[in-house]
């Protein structure tokens, strides 16, 4: 939490900068600039907010915020929280009594709470009375004012606490949904998927109802809000102490002394040991893998996520898909990876990679196979012999022999196909993700240029390859060659000698240098300016965007209002305030405008609202859009939210 | 590939620089960058190493002790820093097994696992085979040997000899924590421990083992879910039969925990305080224990010194800060108990009322204060103690050396309040400020007595005999009795000059300073209206750099008197009795130092020259100077456009006779120049490089100089000898960020090859260096 202190910051007296009246006896009614549609009155000790009719509209403000909504959560469950920076909202007290008003200085929640507060910087909990009730940032009551406690489990869904016991009340059905009859509830709203169904107490035991109250699991556990999940996986409940799980499905109960090791896969298993072993049960209940394995793992790197589990058995590896079928007996020693459809297995010492029926697929074992990151839509592996890199594509079965000492994505791109770079000592070429040789590998530098053209840099110089016609398109002689700035359809090549260079369109045929495009200057509103014979400062006036000049230059300064609600005009010492049509909104010039922001040397745009707060000699007075002035008598300026607020 | 061999005595003039050898011409050398150098032969890149012995095609690792593994012929290997090829180019695979640990250099290591047609091997670095590639494993274990996996099971191998020291038999291998150079080994899933040698220290009958103690004397087991001790042989000490062990008070006692609660065993499995508490932590050597949420204390010897029934126990050690926890021995193999884990007394709580024991549990203080701290001074421990809101001090046998009487005790600084003792002399110690408020007090802990009372914001003591007092805009002098030598004034200025002299500023209604010398009881001793005395205007020149902060005093038994801008008596001084001293001949003598003084002679009314004198006005230093300032210790003479190098006492080290000297930014060098030649000297001003270059850079980090003369580079040494001959058109140095500038890069004639420290040339050469675009 931050206070901000609001003070000096945002009375800024305008250019006459003059400190007003120090000397004037007090008490006297002082007021500041409007901001967000209210102005601050003050009188000896008293200070009230005033709305713009010049009404009182409440007594403080103690926060301010600017509302959110939430998107959507994601596929993993998390969702973000977006700030409405266009909306600000206000918490303010009347009469000791809490409400919101908003900067268009309406009110969103009455002044008639005891408190209001931001909870989880989505909602807002209201009290009054001993009740309580949520309502968005916006101030939409999400359930009605009438219970004595209240939790959230989702938009929808309310834990409530009436009579000393909790229910759950339904927004959308507008009524208890289930009766308050409970001791607690526990609910894991930020599991992945919603669940649906609840943790409830009862006489001090904990079981599980759905949303219809009809009981799924007897109150016979402990709990605590450990484990929590949404599945058919129950492992936050404990029965004498003791570590359970139960399947929702079938209501089986999973404990020691038979099961223990229980933790839930990332597939949705159960992954637990009986009689020393490991084996797996389904989320429906149904057992996956019998109780057989030393150990049942993750299959895949860091990256990777799939339906196979590698299965240890004996010391050698295999691997299990998420149905139960061995895809790989365990028959490896080492670890076998899964790599989307493919697995790589160990071979003595070596890798080899086997497909989905567990076959073999390489000829030869390699040094080392690993994934290609997945920029391709199909996946690639990469073989290692000695210190030598290749590739195969499963997709067509073709293996690119190790010959390169690198082998990486490229920014190059050509139709139909999809390109990686091979090096070897420095020397780059291209090869198609299919196993075809795109561009020998003999060039210092390759650059892509467009689709099917690439930049290539040999120690004769640099020229332009075409990758569909196989053939050099612009020969390596040139110093560089790129996209023409002035025409990016011609390609420039520039000799040492020569910056401005040949053109070449995409066929590689040489044509004239193009034209340097320049934009037609747009239409635009402006200041305008203009010089006063024997005076260094010039008078300023307006043209609009037609060109019609709106305000003569007879101004010595002219602020435009960025919002085009109009224009402060200052001649001699005096300002006018002037309409959006340039045209005066009073007859009274004043001797100075107050800005909650004061404008900076040479700056010539401003941002106020109305009302407007102007000075004549000792008389301040607030002048409205409409060029008439509030009925409220000021003898001074004051800050705004001179107490600062809670953010 | 074809390569081509070159005479260099056939063709180059700088024979005698390299011995002659055949010479590789390349198509571009590139400058070192840490191990390895760019480099274009036959139109392959490649990288030439540091010893300009290997070539490798690509670097793939290096590691702490700056072997590298590369790749050559397509395959792996490893070279030395020297420049050995430690596993030849044929691998599948190199892995760098290395250790570094800056405390402990025992704990270091390094060696290469090589991988050949699936099986692994080991390499030392000075190329020694530490085991051929047979083992479907090998990894690092401890500093002296590594593990090797074979048919599933493992064994372990000496890095040194390449012994196998255990046959791979075990399940599993892994360095221990628990005790130094040893293995956890595993068989039939069972745990056990075995030396190095392969000897067995725990039979392999455990279910675990835990980390007890730093010094390695014992250990925690498992068996059947229930813990025990082991010494550092493997016996066991207490028997498994605990929920936990853990380390007791004292370096021989255990902490054993049945049921939640933990008595006291020793080493011989004796039950010296059965479990009993419900929470047991070391303070130290000492246990704080927990029995019905009261607290007591268990001593080294397992003895309940302090029985279970107070509400908080804080151990204090010889330092006066809490011990929190067990002691920690940081030297490898010490038994020693650190001293800052002995506790000296226990601050014991009894409900809000606390008291003071000893180390042995006997009751020092009774309860009968609100609040005790440590407050160390001077070394010494001693309590600071509150009681009735009232604050004092206490010795740690109850002696009061400052009564309860004050708000508190000055330790530090504060805004409002200062007390300044620096300059308070060997009895320094003996002073302790109090405060009463926000006000200062001062209290002589010797002699037990306030000196004085709480009424000041600034005590400050200017000698060890005179104390300058400020309250507010008053200011008074005391001496170190507390007797007010001078009574509070406002605005009043006084200085002490010396232990028993003072002087006295007044500020004018007219504008002008009138200042007096006086002594202790007041009498003016000399008294001026054009002695503009200010206590930090003094002529520190002729001061060591560690005197220079010190204020305006009597010096060589004279106080210059400094006078206002106009004044034209700059050659005034005074005695201790107040009696003028003029140095005649002198329009400017400056505040005496060792007996030397600057002393400055109007030439014209626009010019003074200075020199230095004695306190007999005899010339040290001749008065031939524009300018005096200091160079580092020395001073820098400067006469027209030429400087010189003088001490202290005047004796010259430079002759003033060069364009420049200036110091080589906090090096003990000093960098002289001369007709836009360059020369270095030490700090004595002795002549290290002859003032002959066009320009001299020094490498801080190698203590080396990169000199240019007459547009040829080359290298010095620090005591001027020309390691590398200033004979090379271009150099550049090593960039690698290991700080080493060899080899370089340099070029002669138009030739670039490549110098070693030693100036030896590599056998590469080329006409091109490796620029931008290659």
């Amino acid at each position: 939490m931050t206070i901000k202190s609001i003070t000096a910051r945002h009375i800024r007296y305008l250019l006459a900068g003059v400190l007003l009246l120090a000397a004037r006896i007090l008490p006297a009614q002082q007021a500041s600039v409007f901001s967000n549609g209210f102005a601050r009155v003050e009188e000896g000790e008293k200070s009230w907010y005033i709305d713009i009719s010049g009404k009182k509209a409440f007594d403080r403000i103690l926060a301010m915020y600017h509302p959110v909504t939430t998107t959507p959560a994601d596929e993993i469950g998390h969702s973000l929280i977006v700030p409405d920076k266009e909306t600000t909202m206000m918490l303010v007290t009347s009469n000791g009594k809490t409400g919101i008003v908003n900067n268009n200085g309406k009110w969103v929640l009455p002044a008639e709470y005891d408190t209001i507060e931001m909870k989880w910087k989505t909602y807002l909990e209201l009290r009054r009375d001993g009740k309580m009730a949520y309502a968005d940032t916006y101030g939409k009551l999400l359930l009605p004012l009438q219970f004595e406690d209240a939790g959230i489990l989702d938009d929808q869904h309310f834990d409530v606490k009436t009579g000393g016991k909790w229910g759950i009340y339904s927004t959308a059905e507008n009524k208890l949904l289930i009766p308050a009859v409970y001791e607690s509830f526990d609910y894991c709203g930020g599991c992945g998927s919603k669940g649906d169904y609840l943790f409830a107490q009862q006489n001090g035991k904990w079981g599980i109802i759905d949303f219809h109250n009809n009981i799924l699991i007897p109150f016979e556990y402990e709990h605590e809000h450990y484990f929590m999940r949404s599945d058919n996986w129950i492992m936050s409940l404990k029965k004498n102490g003791q570590d359970v799980a139960i399947n929702l499905e079938n209501k089986k109960e999973y404990a020691a002394p038979e099961y223990t090791d229980m933790t839930v896969t990332s597939n949705g298993a159960l992954k637990a040991r009986k009689n020393d072993k490991y084996g797996l049960v389904g989320e429906d209940g149904r057992q996956i893998a019998d109780f057989i394995y030393d150990d049942i793992t993750d299959a895949y790197n860091e990256q990777g996520y799939g339906p196979y589990l590698r299965i240890m058995q004996n010391g050698k590896t295999g691997i299990l898909r998420e149905d139960g079928k061995v895809i790989i007996p365990p028959v490896y020693e080492g670890d076998v990876v899964a790599a989307g459809e493919y697995f790589i297995i160990p071979v003595d010492g070596n890798y080899n990679l086997a497909d989905s029926t567990g076959k073999k697929i390489l000829p030869k074992d390699y040094t080392a196979i690993t994934l290609m990151d997945k920029r391709f839509e199909t996946p690639l592996f990469k073989l290692k012999q000695k210190a030598l890199y290749g590739f195969y594509n499963p997709a067509n079965g073709k293996i690119v022999e190790p010959a390169f000492f690198d082998i990486e994505g490229t920014t190059v791109t050509a139709p139909g196909m999809d390109l990686l770079e091979v090096s070897y000592q420095e020397m780059y070429g291209l090869y198609s993700t299919s196993g075809q040789q795109v561009l020998p590998m003999e060039y210092k530098k390759v650059e892509a240029l467009v689709p099917g053209l690439v930049a290539v840099k040999k120690e004769t110089g640099a020229g332009v390859y075409d990758i569909m016609h196989k053939k050099m398109l612009i020969p390596a002689i040139y110093n560089n060659v790129d996209i023409s700035e002035a025409d990016t359809n011609l390609l420039r090549a520039t000799r040492k000698e020569d910056y401005a260079g040949v053109f070449f369109n995409f066929k590689g045929m040489k044509v004239p240098a193009p034209k340097e495009k320049l934009p037609p200057p747009a239409a635009k509103s402006r200041l305008l300016e203009k010089k006063v014979a024997g005076s260094e400062y010039p008078l300023y006036g307006y043209t609009d965007n037609s060109g019609k000049i709106i305000i003569a230059p007879i101004y010595d300064r002219l602020l435009v209002e960025k919002n085009g609600r109009g224009f402060l005009a200052q001649r001699g010492g005096e300002f006018t305030v002037l309409d959006a049509a340039g045209k005066p909104l009073s007859k009274q010039a004043f001797d100075d405008v107050m800005l909650e922001e004061a404008p900076g040397y040479g700056v010539t745009e401003v941002q106020y609202g109305f009302p407007l707060l102007c000075r004549t000699g000792d008389v301040l007075q607030y002048l409205t859009a409409e060029g008439t002035f509030l009925p409220v008598k000021i003898t001074g300026v004051v800050p705004f939210n001179p107490y600062g607020t809670i953010e | 590939m074809r390569k081509r061999y070159i005479l260099t005595g056939l063709l180059l003039t700088h024979i005698s620089l390299y011995a002659q050898q055949q010479q590789v011409v390349a198509d571009y050398l590139g400058r070192f960058d840490g191990q390895l150098a760019p480099v274009m032969i036959n139109r392959q890149k490649q990288w030439l190493h540091l010893s300009g012995k290997v070539l490798v095609d690509k670097l793939e690792n290096q590691g702490y002790f700056k072997t590298i593994v590369a790749v050559k012929h397509n395959a792996y290997g490893a070279v030395s820093h020297a420049g050995k090829i430690i596993a030849p180019f044929k691998y599948d695979e190199i892995n760098l097994a290395d250790e570094k640990d800056d405390r402990d250099s025992s704990k270091n290591y390094c060696f290469v696992i090589t991988r050949l047609n699936g099986k692994y091997g080991a390499a030392d670095t000075l190329g020694n085979e530490i085991c051929p590639p047979i083992y479907t494993q090998v990894e690092p274990a401890t500093p002296h040997v590594l593990k090797m996996k074979k048919d599933g099971r493992w064994g372990w191998i000496d890095i040194k000899t390449g012994k196998i020291l255990q046959e791979p038999i075990y399940e599993d291998a892994e360095k221990s924590y628990v005790r130094d150079y040893t293995i956890e080994i595993k068989k039939a899933g069972k745990a056990g421990l075995a030396a190095e040698d392969g000897t067995i220290i725990v039979p392999t009958e455990y279910e675990s083992f835990n980390y007890l103690s730093s010094n390695n004397t014992y250990f925690g087991f498992t068996a059947k879910g229930k813990a025990g001790v082991m010494d550092h042989d493997g016996r066991i000490v207490v028997p498994a039969s605990y929920d936990k062990c853990s380390m007791g008070p004292g370096s021989d006692l255990f902490a054993v925990t049945q049921n939640g609660k933990t008595g006291i065993v020793d080493a011989h499995g004796k039950t010296l305080l059965p479990p009993q508490y419900t929470e047991a932590s070391l303070m130290g050597i000492v246990m704080k224990v927990n029995k019905g949420g009261k607290y007591g204390v268990v001593n080294a010897a397992g003895k309940e010194i302090i029985p279970a029934q107070y509400s908080d126990i804080k151990a204090v050690n010889a330092e006066g800060r809490e011990i929190y926890d067990g002691p920690v021995i940081t030297a490898p193999g010490s038994t020693a108990t650190p001293v800052l884990a002995i506790p000296l007394v226990f601050l014991v709580n009894n409900g809000t009322a606390t008291g003071v024991f000893d180390a042995d549990g006997k009751q020092l203080l009774p309860f009968a204060y609100n609040r005790i701290t440590p407050f160390l001074r001077e070394r010494t421990v001693y309590l600071e103690v509150e009681q009735q809101g009232r604050t004092g001090l206490l010795g740690l046998d109850g002696k009061v050396i400052i009564p309860p009487a004050y708000d508190g005790l000055m330790s530090g600084y504060n805004s409002s309040y200062s007390y300044l003792d620096d300059l308070a002399g060997e009895n320094k110690k003996n002073y302790l400020a109090v405060l009463k408020g926000e006000r200062l007090g001062l209290f002589n802990t010797a002699t037990g007595k306030e000196i004085l009372p709480a009424k000041y914001n600034w005590i400050q003591w200017q000698n060890n005999s005179v104390l300058f007092l400020r309250n507010g805009d008053t200011t008074s002098m005391a001496d170190a009795t507390g007797k007010i030598i001078r009574e509070g004034k406002q605005y009043g200025f006084f200085t002490a000059v010396d232990t028993n002299r003072i002087v006295e500023t007044k500020y004018n209604d007219d504008g002008t300073t009138t200042s007096a010398l006086t002594d202790i009881a007041g009498n003016v001793l000399y008294s001026s209206n054009q002695w503009e005395f200010k206590e930090d205007r003094a002529t520190r020149l002729l001061m060591p750099e560690s005197t220079r902060r010190r204020n305006a005093q009597f010096s060589d038994g004279l106080l210059k008197v400094w006078g206002s801008y106009s004044s034209t008596r700059n050659n005034l001084f005074l005695d201790a009795n107040g009696k003028e001293i003029v140095f005649d001949g002198y329009s400017f003598v400056g505040d005496f130092w060792n007996g030397l003084a600057l002393a400055g002679k109007d030439i014209t009314p626009n010019q003074t020259l200075y020199g230095i004198i004695n306190r007999n006005k005899e010339v040290v230093y001749p008065i031939t100077a524009d300018d005096l300032t200091t160079l580092g210790n020395q001073i820098l003479v400067k006469q027209g456009k030429l400087r010189g190098l003088i001490t202290r006492e005047g004796k010259v080290l430079l002759p003033v006779e060069y364009s420049e000297i200036n110091d080589l930014y906090g090096a003990p060098f000093f960098k002289v120049g001369r007709n836009n030649k360059y020369g270095i000297t030490d700090t004595l001003g002795r002549i290290i490089l002859p003032v002959e270059f066009d320009d001299i850079r020094y490498r801080e980090d190698n203590k080396l100089f990169e000199v240019t003369r007459e547009g040829k580079n080359g290298i010095a040494d620090a005591t001027g000898k020309m390691i590398i001959p200033a004979i090379f058109d271009e150099m550049e140095t090593n960039q690698g960020y290991e700080r080493n500038l060899f080899p370089l890069l340099v070029k002669q004639g138009e030739w670039y090859f490549y110098l070693d420290a030693q100036g030896k040339s590599f056998p590469y050469k080329s006409k091109k260096k490796k620029g931008y675009d290659d």
